[in-house]
């Protein structure tokens, strides 16, 4: 019963809570993430955070920031790579055609998009841990 | 409570994820395509080519590429087959979801891609028959070994490149359009040639002729509809000895005037796919030796419609533009003869009032009996699995395009009627063009020439043995005259196409007279010609100013065809202007009215691009033609019919101002004159451009009122380039307009070293992310050409190669 206590607080406001970063966490997102992108389809970055934060994250904070940034930051340096090498002549007829209007919009987007589906997947990595058994003392 | 919310967490995500990799209505699956690993992204490229050697299984030996510095590829190869191959394979690399998008929309399979809403063009495909003649010419190719061997070789290319290709690597459209490449088969090239034949002989002003027939009788088909203009300077020019004996023609039969029908057309015919080509001869030319231009006319759109390339192999060294899906090269040059097409428009294309015996439609009446008609099944699918299934009767004629009650996708198509169309026949096209690309001289044209069937073009020719000839040249039913001006009786066998033309009597003239040969697209020939090819061909004026140039040219150079290329002189505003503009009666204009009336005034006929008189001039003849015509021609719903030519209504403006189609039928009491429609019209024309681009001043010029835009395929504008800056026009020897205008601009210097220069709208990249998808869209525009590297061997060093690539085991 006390260990239900103690964690029902975090189920209602951990997403209000101040991001607090695990760097651990970020960085094992991030390379295991752009090893396993390189082979497999773009979705793997979800189970790739899922599994990472269900392992290491040890609060909902630190697994959604943890996702998004580990996933965001690949994704940003990848586009920024790509956007600055080529010029940008394809980010901007992208950004024409989606329509975002800007180069720097649709880098924002992407980051976005792969920052979101990492997040919500390495929460719920933690979440779901969690539900499955009881945290470990000093986590 | 834990368990709860990590299921809602996980079952959020797994929606996100989910809708984030699926295409929901017209937007693509966004985290698939925003992915910088498999998306978008990975199609941005900085077009640099590093020297390689490729692995690729299928070659008999080794192929050596140059790219220049346009990444224009320079192909030699030990075999035959080996060159072809590389030839697919590398134009696939370019232009794989070009090639594949077009012969998908020819088959009518655009719904597998995007789904129901492109039925009702799909089903036009299907019923037009372009399958069914596809699958005929495939018979074709697959029964000559030669062909065969080509089309192999080149599907065969292709299909490499594909099983090479992850799907993080698809063209862009792909990942837009969420589908994936199917491998090439050999039904794709015989596909490509129809939809060519579709685009240039697949008009027929039957149906709206019949029309014109019904309501106002023969005498005006006669005089508004005439076979031959009154101002024409034909291909071939008249006095043209024949050097053939005419076989007999079929006698027309007993007058047939078929039904009416009852659909209006939803646009008026556009002008501008046409094209010029012209060669002049060792004796008007500078450098002793034939020069001979080409720039075809199409629907302007990305990726570039032409791939450039050079082919080597121990029998052959050709350079130009070739059709990405088609193997060889169709408009270029070699060591000693160039060559160039434009199209013809012969009347290949005709439709057949059926009786049916019952409501069942299984037979019909010809010839006296009644006759099965055989079905084809079409079976459509759609994006996700489902489909529907379509069946096209076809009688001995053709197919049944649209049966009665049925909703017609082209307004030029007669409902229940059968179509005939050349399009069907069996055709060994791939082999002409295979021996046109080794054809060291005139005899060797001519012979493969005798092989082309469609869509019939205008062959232009010359070589450094200093000859020059033109060929109207495809394979040409055998008609009596005026057969297929209207839609034809399909019970009655004399109204059947009976044989063809003889090749050798094809309207065709070699070193004329004149010292120069050209065309565009203008009548083959004069009326002396024994055969009947059309009623109608495009308007005379390029044809005009072309000939009167070429007349006068001496000492040409491949500078001075250039520049007639991009000749911008409007020769119909030169015979009908001063006609025109002193009808206007200038003190009952307004002031903005009046400074319009002034601009015009003082216009030299140049459709330049920083010129006001065009935009004036071709929205006031627009218009003038509208008054003229329109309460005759274009009011009656039931039975649409076409408005009489350009040709003819300056004709009339000229010389018949008491012409009773000037009075406008629509106001009772009142007769209106010629001049009182001059000047309604300049009025509105003046007001429009007033209300469009405000008081007259640098937004009326001619290249930014009108100006050109190139559409992507998929029309999606952020792919395009719009807004160009150009000048030409429809009936001007510079043929640019909004949408159309020169695909592909050449000029080859014959002689001991060819000297040749081109450019295309666009790039030899098919890819929006690479630098070279539009790259020489600006040369084109300002109507510069590249100086292009032809390589005489393998070995030549040359500064313009950036990049040589080993294709090989």
């Amino acid at each position: 019963m006390l260990d239900d206590q103690e964690i029902e607080k975090p189920r209602f406001y951990f997403f209000l809570q101040p991001l607090t970063f695990n760097p651990v966490l970020i960085l094992l997102i991030l390379v295991i993430s752009l090893i396993a992108q390189l082979f497999l389809p773009w979705w793997i970055i979800a189970p790739v955070a899922f599994g990472l934060a269900a392992w290491r994250a040890s609060s909902a904070g630190h697994a959604f920031g943890a996702g998004f940034l580990g996933i965001g930051l690949g994704w940003l340096g990848a586009s920024l790579l790509i956007h600055l090498r080529t010029g940008g002549i394809l980010t901007a007829r992208m950004a024409e055609l989606l329509p975002l209007h800007s180069s720097a919009g649709l880098i924002g987007v992407t980051v976005l998009v792969g920052g979101l589906v990492g997040g919500l997947a390495a929460l719920s990595g933690y979440l779901g841990r969690r539900a499955v058994r009881a945290p470990v003392a000093g986590r | 409570m834990k368990q709860l919310l990590a299921f809602l967490s996980l079952i959020v995500t797994l929606a996100l994820t989910w809708a984030l990799d699926t295409k929901l209505g017209d937007v693509p699956p966004l985290g698939k395509l925003l992915s910088p690993f498999t998306g978008f992204w990975r199609n941005a490229e900085t077009g640099e080519l590093a020297p390689v050697s490729v692995p690729v299984a299928g070659l008999k030996g080794k192929v050596t590429v140059h790219f220049d510095e346009h990444r224009i590829p320079h192909v030699f190869a030990d075999h035959n087959a080996d060159l072809y191959f590389a030839q697919g394979y590398l134009t696939a690399r370019d232009r794989l979801w070009q090639m594949e998008f077009q012969t998908h929309a020819a088959a009518g399979r655009l719904c597998e891609i995007v789904g129901e809403k492109a039925l009702p063009l799909d089903r036009y495909q299907r019923r037009m028959g372009t399958v069914y003649g596809a699958e005929n010419s495939l018979k074709g190719i697959m029964a000559d070994p030669l062909a065969r061997q080509v089309v192999e070789a080149y599907t065969a290319g292709i299909n490499a490149y594909l099983a090479q290709l992850a799907p993080r690597d698809y063209p862009l459209e792909y990942k837009l359009l969420d589908y994936a490449p199917e491998p090439w088969t050999p039904l794709k090239v015989a596909l490509l040639s129809k939809q060519m034949t579709h685009t240039l002989a697949g008009d027929s002003d039957d149906r709206f002729m019949t029309n014109v027939l019904n309501q106002y009788g023969p005498q005006v088909v006669k005089d508004l509809f005439p076979d031959y203009p009154f101002r024409e300077s034909p291909v071939v020019p008249s006095g043209t000895a024949l050097d053939f004996t005419p076989v007999p023609v079929p006698p027309p039969p007993a007058d047939f005037v078929a039904r009416m029908s009852d659909r209006r057309p939803e646009k008026e015919q556009a002008e501008g796919i046409g094209s010029n080509n012209w060669a002049v001869g060792a004796a008007k030319s500078a450098t002793g030796y034939p020069i001979l231009s080409n720039d075809p006319h199409l629907n302007l759109t990305l990726p570039s419609i032409w791939y450039q390339i050079q082919l080597v192999s121990p029998d052959m060294n050709v350079y130009g533009a070739s059709l990405p899906g088609a193997p060889g090269v169709i408009i270029g040059f070699n060591r000693d003869v160039a060559w160039g097409v434009t199209n013809v428009a012969a009347d290949v294309m005709d439709w057949y009032e059926i009786k049916f015996r019952d409501a069942g439609r299984d037979e019909y009446w010809h010839d006296g009996k009644w006759k099965p008609v055989t079905k084809r099944i079409e079976a459509i699918k759609f994006r996700g699995g489902t489909g529907v299934v379509d069946t096209v009767r076809y009688t001995h004629h053709g197919p049944v395009v649209y049966e009665r009650g049925e909703k017609s996708y082209d307004a030029q198509v007669p409902i229940g009627h059968a179509m005939r169309w050349i399009a069907f026949e069996q055709s060994n096209d791939v082999v002409a063009f295979y021996d046109l690309n080794r054809a060291r001289n005139y005899d060797d044209y001519v012979k493969a020439l005798s092989l082309y069937s469609a869509p019939a073009q205008n062959f232009i020719f010359a070589d450094n043995k200093k000859d020059i000839a033109i060929w109207p040249n495809g394979k040409y039913p055998l008609k009596w005259k005026d057969q297929g001006k209207f839609v034809l009786d399909g019970s009655n066998p004399a109204h059947d196409w009976q044989g063809w033309i003889p090749h050798a009597h094809n309207p065709h003239v070699r070193n004329p007279e004149r010292g120069f040969v050209s065309s565009a697209n203008q009548s083959s020939t004069d009326t002396l010609y024994p055969y009947y090819l059309n009623w109608k061909f495009a308007p005379p004026e390029r044809a005009l100013r072309i000939n009167e140039r070429l007349a006068a040219m001496t000492r040409a150079t491949p500078d001075s065809l250039r520049a007639l290329q991009n000749d911008n002189f409007s020769l119909n505003a030169q015979v009908i202007l001063p006609a025109l503009l002193p009808l206007v009666q200038t003190n009952q204009l307004t002031a903005d009215q009046r400074a319009a009336w002034q601009a015009l005034a003082g216009w030299r006929y140049v459709n330049g691009a920083d010129q006001i008189g065009p935009t004036l001039f071709e929205l006031w003849r627009s218009n003038l033609n509208q008054a003229i015509w329109q309460d005759e021609f274009g009011s009656n719903r039931r039975a649409p019919m076409p408005y009489p030519t350009r040709d003819r209504t300056v004709q009339m403006i000229l010389h018949e101002p008491d012409a009773r189609w000037f009075d406008n039928v629509t106001t009772a009491g009142q007769r209106e004159s010629l001049a009182d429609l001059v000047n309604q019209t300049f009025r509105a024309t003046a007001d429009t451009l007033r209300e469009q681009h405000g008081p007259l001043g640098p937004a009326w010029q001619w290249g930014r009122a009108r100006g050109t835009d190139i559409m992507h395929l998929a029309r999606i504008p952020a792919l395009s380039r719009m807004g160009l800056v150009t000048g030409g026009g429809g009936s001007i020897v510079n043929a640019t307009t909004k949408g159309n205008g020169p695909s592909w601009r050449m000029v080859v210097a014959l002689g001991p070293n060819v000297k040749a220069f081109g450019v295309y709208p666009g790039g030899q990249s098919g890819n929006p992310g690479s630098p070279y998808y539009d790259n020489l869209v600006e040369t084109w525009r300002k109507g510069e050409l590249n100086e292009l590297l032809y390589l005489r061997s393998k070995e030549e060093k040359s500064s313009r190669i950036v990049a040589t690539w080993s294709l090989g085991k």
